[in-house]
Parts: structure tokens; C-alpha cells; sequence
């Protein structure tokens, strides 16, 4: 069944203490919340802790939630504040990919899947070495798709600053997986 | 045309590449690339890069961490901000007393002894007993608690609540072997293998609903079941829909073990109170 879709009556519910309600806010958001925690962060296990945090502070911050600004960008700029604070905390300045399955278990007709998954990993962990300044744009504009002036509310820079630190934060990432670019000659 | 050449465009190259730039500015950045390798060579970068990231596959949460997070958002120092809009000084004296409860008698574990190893033990007996014999070998040799669990999950098994130690006075030294994926009677159960002061003990993790004779979880404190199993303490539990069993070589209940996956010195303070109350001295 897909997840329910975040309503203002909804959001409302949670603000008055509605349990249910607030169960039903955490189904909508928590595959957002994971995917962003595990992209920002480069790791699973870091992405379990960060999840976890992320909806205490919703339950507990719900009631200062202003109705006039939107509640997705509310929800991200808490994700991207508390990645942060996560890599701050525990002074992991290059994350460990640890959540792909260990060869072992591979069976050889998983291959391709493997391969998939290996590309994934590296580029998990060429983004976990890009500055989160370049790198929370990067994963707000192509892993989770907002706009650029969506990503400019959630970070509160401008627009252009946006436009510059995507430039930033693609090139890296283009250098420095380069090998894996379809014309490697060049 | 030679101040356009001269500055370079980078900064807007991926507002170009993504349609985002105003007509006289893509203009202006179109024109520069058509004089500036440089650029041009940069744009396909930051194109390379940009496709990468949209290659990422979604990720979702997993099971065992919806069934984690439900768990924290319903734990009464959590669930008492529900409650916060119908009396919010209740909540607050709440919040106070269901910490307070937690801290000081929420974690105490209440050690049971019980007769002969059942179900679960029986396989985490033999399972320690072919480890320490070197017969059976570990699917994932690691000694990062973090990576053995998120390799278990990517089996679909259930996952052990393995801490991460630093080194403390007064602590054990806790060192991770590895895991492995085990089936026993049909389920699907983590088994991890890991050193207490040298001491080899073997950790077996199943879901609750699987182990017929799983011990019941206790509301608020930590029951756990103590057996002799041929000369090796056995100490098993149930909490959060999963049972485990710890067998170990360890001296007395084996209930150093049991600080794999606990780092409050409160819990191992009313650990070591508990045993002391149930074996006395020894």
C-alpha cells in the first residue's frame, strides 16, 4: 500500500496530539526521511540514528510548526540540520559504506545486480566526500527532485547560490568517479 | 566577445545543463562554450556527475528500523509529548517520572534461572561448540559491529543490537569475530560470534514469533532466563519481538556478554547487582 500523502488536516491532528495522526505522518515520511539521511550521511548505519532523531524532533517540534511555510521544506531543512549535527557528533569526516551485502553471499547470477549495486556504493561514497554544502543541493535536487528554489527555502541561500554550489558539488563528483563516465578515452 | 571568453562559466553549468538559466544568461554560456575547451570539457563533468546521482537507487527504510523508530516514538519519555496539548503539566511530571523510571528501574535486568537449554540454546550450544572447533566458518569476518549489522539486515535476518565500544576502566574487552545467517527449526536466525576478555561467546538472534519456547518480554525490565548448558552459562531474552541467546566460556553467569550490545554503565551497575543477588559471591 503507498504511503498517505501529507494533508493539512493531517498535520493539523498531529499539532492538536492525535497519535494516530502522527502515525500516519511518519508512514508518509519515513522512506523520504531514510533515503535523505542515507544519502547526506554515506552511511546506513548512520542513516538508522539520524532517521530515528529526525521524527523525535517531529513529534516533539510539531507544535512550532508555522502553517504558512510549507511542511516539506520544514521536514528536509530538519534532515539536513541533524546529518549534520550526526557527522559532528561522531567526527566521521569520511563515512564507511556498510550497507551493501558482502560478496560472499553474491550468487553469480547476481551480477549485474551487483554491479548496479557497486556503482551505487561508489557514488555513495564519492558524494559522503563532497562538502555538505555542495553535497545536501546534490541530494535534494536529484535524489529527492525539488527545485531549485525549493532547495533554496530548505538551505536559505539563494537561488544562484544553489545554481553555483550544484556546478560545484557535480564536478567533483564527475572527477572524481570519472572512470566510470561511458568514454573513459578522454 | 573577449570578456565573455575570459569569464569563465562554471558556476552556472549545471543551471545550463538543467534548463534553469534565463534566456540572455543561457545565451551568454552557450557562446562561451562554443570558444572555451575548458568549459566544455567541465560541462560534460558536471553532466557525468549529474547522471550518476540520478542512478542512485530509492532506498527505504527497513522493517526492523519502522518497527525501531515505533518503538522510540512510543517510549514514555517520547509519548509523553502526545499528550503535551491535553495537560501539559501532567506531561511534563510525565515525562520526569517515565524517565526517571527508565533510567533507574526500566533497564534493571532480572536474571531467572531455569532448567536444562531449550530450543534456541540447544542450537546456540552446538552452533558455539563448532565455532570454538573451527568446523563451521563465519559468512562475514568483521570486527565493526556496525557493518555485522547492516549485513545481516541485507540478508533479511534479524539484526543484533551490537554496540560500538570504546575502551573503558572497568569495562571487558569486547572484540567482534563476525556473523553468520543460521536456519533452526526452519527460521532464519543471526548468529554472531564474538571475544569478552578472550572469552569466545556465541550471540543467536531470532524473531520472537519463531522461538517456541521464547521467554516472555517483561514490561519495563529485562527478564532473563539463566540455564547451565553442559558447563556454559546460557543466558536468553526476549524484548522488541526478538529473542536472543548468548552462550559463552565466560566464568559465572556469562553476563559479561551481555555488554556487546549495552554501554550504560547503569545497566552493567544493576547487572552486576542482579547476579550478585540471585548467585551470591562466586
Amino acid at each position: 500500500m503507498p504511503p498517505a500523502r501529507v494533508t493539512p488536516d493531517m498535520l493539523e491532528a498531529c499539532r492538536r496530539g492525535d497519535p494516530e495522526a502522527f502515525d500516519r505522518l511518519v508512514a508518509a515520511c519515513r522512506d523520504r526521511v531514510y533515503s535523505l539521511a542515507w544519502h547526506l550521511s554515506g552511511s546506513q548505519s548512520a542513516a538508522d540514528d539520524i532517521a530515528q532523531d529526525v521524527f523525535v524532533k517531529l513529534l516533539t517540534r510539531i507544535g512550532q510548526f508555522r502553517r504558512e511555510a510549507e511542511f516539506t521544506t520544514w521536514l528536509y531543512r530538519i534532515v539536513a540540520n541533524t546529518a549534520i549535527d550526526y557527522q559532528r557528533a561522531s567526527r566521521r569526516l569520511v563515512p564507511v559504506e556498510e550497507g551493501e551485502p558482502s560478496a560472499v553471499w553474491q550468487a553469480p547470477q547476481q551480477e549485474e545486480r551487483l554491479s548496479r549495486a557497486q556503482t551505487a556504493a561508489r557514488v555513495r561514497d564519492a558524494l559522503a566526500r563532497i562538502r555538505p554544502r555542495f553535497r545536501t543541493p546534490l541530494v535534494l535536487r536529484y535524489v529527492e527532485g525539488l527545485s531549485y528554489q525549493e532547495i533554496a527555502r530548505v538551505l536559505r541561500i539563494s537561488p544562484g547560490t544553489v545554481a553555483s554550489r550544484l556546478s560545484r558539488g557535480q564536478l567533483q563528483l564527475g572527477r572524481a568517479l570519472r572512470d566510470l563516465a561511458p568514454d573513459t578515452d578522454r | 566577445m573577449i570578456r565573455i571568453f575570459r569569464r569563465h562559466v562554471l558556476a552556472d553549468l549545471a543551471a545550463y545543463d538543467d534548463g534553469q538559466l534565463d534566456p540572455p544568461r543561457a545565451a551568454r554560456v552557450k557562446g562561451h562554450l562554443l570558444r572555451c575547451l575548458a568549459c566544455r570539457e567541465a560541462l560534460e563533468e558536471v553532466r557525468h556527475g549529474r547522471r550518476l546521482l540520478e542512478s542512485l537507487p530509492a532506498v527505504t527504510m527497513p522493517d526492523d528500523e519502522v518497527a525501531r523508530l515505533h518503538a522510540r516514538l512510543r517510549a514514555p519519555a517520547v509519548a509523553a509529548w502526545r499528550l503535551r496539548p491535553l495537560a501539559a503539566v501532567l506531561s511534563i511530571a510525565a515525562l520526569a517520572a517515565a524517565a526517571w523510571w527508565v533510567s533507574f528501574v526500566g533497564i534493571r535486568p532480572e536474571i531467572v534461572r531455569a532448567a536444562g537449554p531449550v530450543g534456541l540454546e540447544r542450537a546456540a550450544v552446538d552452533l558455539h561448540a563448532q565455532l570454538r572447533a573451527g568446523s563451521v566458518e563465519l559468512g562475514l569476518v568483521t570486527d565493526d559491529p556496525a557493518r555485522i549489522r547492516a549485513w545481516q539486515r541485507a540478508q533479511g535476518a534479524p539484526v543484533s543490537e551490537l554496540a560500538s565500544h570504546a575502551s573503558r576502566d572497568g569495562w571487558p574487552a569486547i572484540t567482534m569475530q563476525g556473523a553468520s545467517v543460521v536456519t533452526v527449526d526452519g527460521a532464519r536466525v543471526s548468529l554472531v560470534s564474538f571475544d569478552v576478555d578472550g572469552h569466545r561467546a556465541s550471540l543467536l538472534t531470532a524473531r520472537q514469533a519463531d522461538v517456541a519456547s521464547a521467554p516472555s518480554s517483561a514490561w519495563l525490565s529485562k527478564r532473563v532466563h539463566y540455564r547451565d548448558a553442559g558447563g556454559h552459562p546460557a543466558l536468553t531474552w526476549s524484548t522488541s519481538g526478538q529473542t536472543y541467546t548468548i552462550v559463552s566460556d565466560l566464568p559465572d553467569a556469562g553476563e559479561r556478554a551481555c555488554l556487546a550490545c549495552h554501554t550504560s554503565p547503569r545497566f552493567k551497575a544493576a547487572l552486576e547487582r542482579e547476579v550478585r543477588q540471585v548467585f551470591g559471591r562466586r
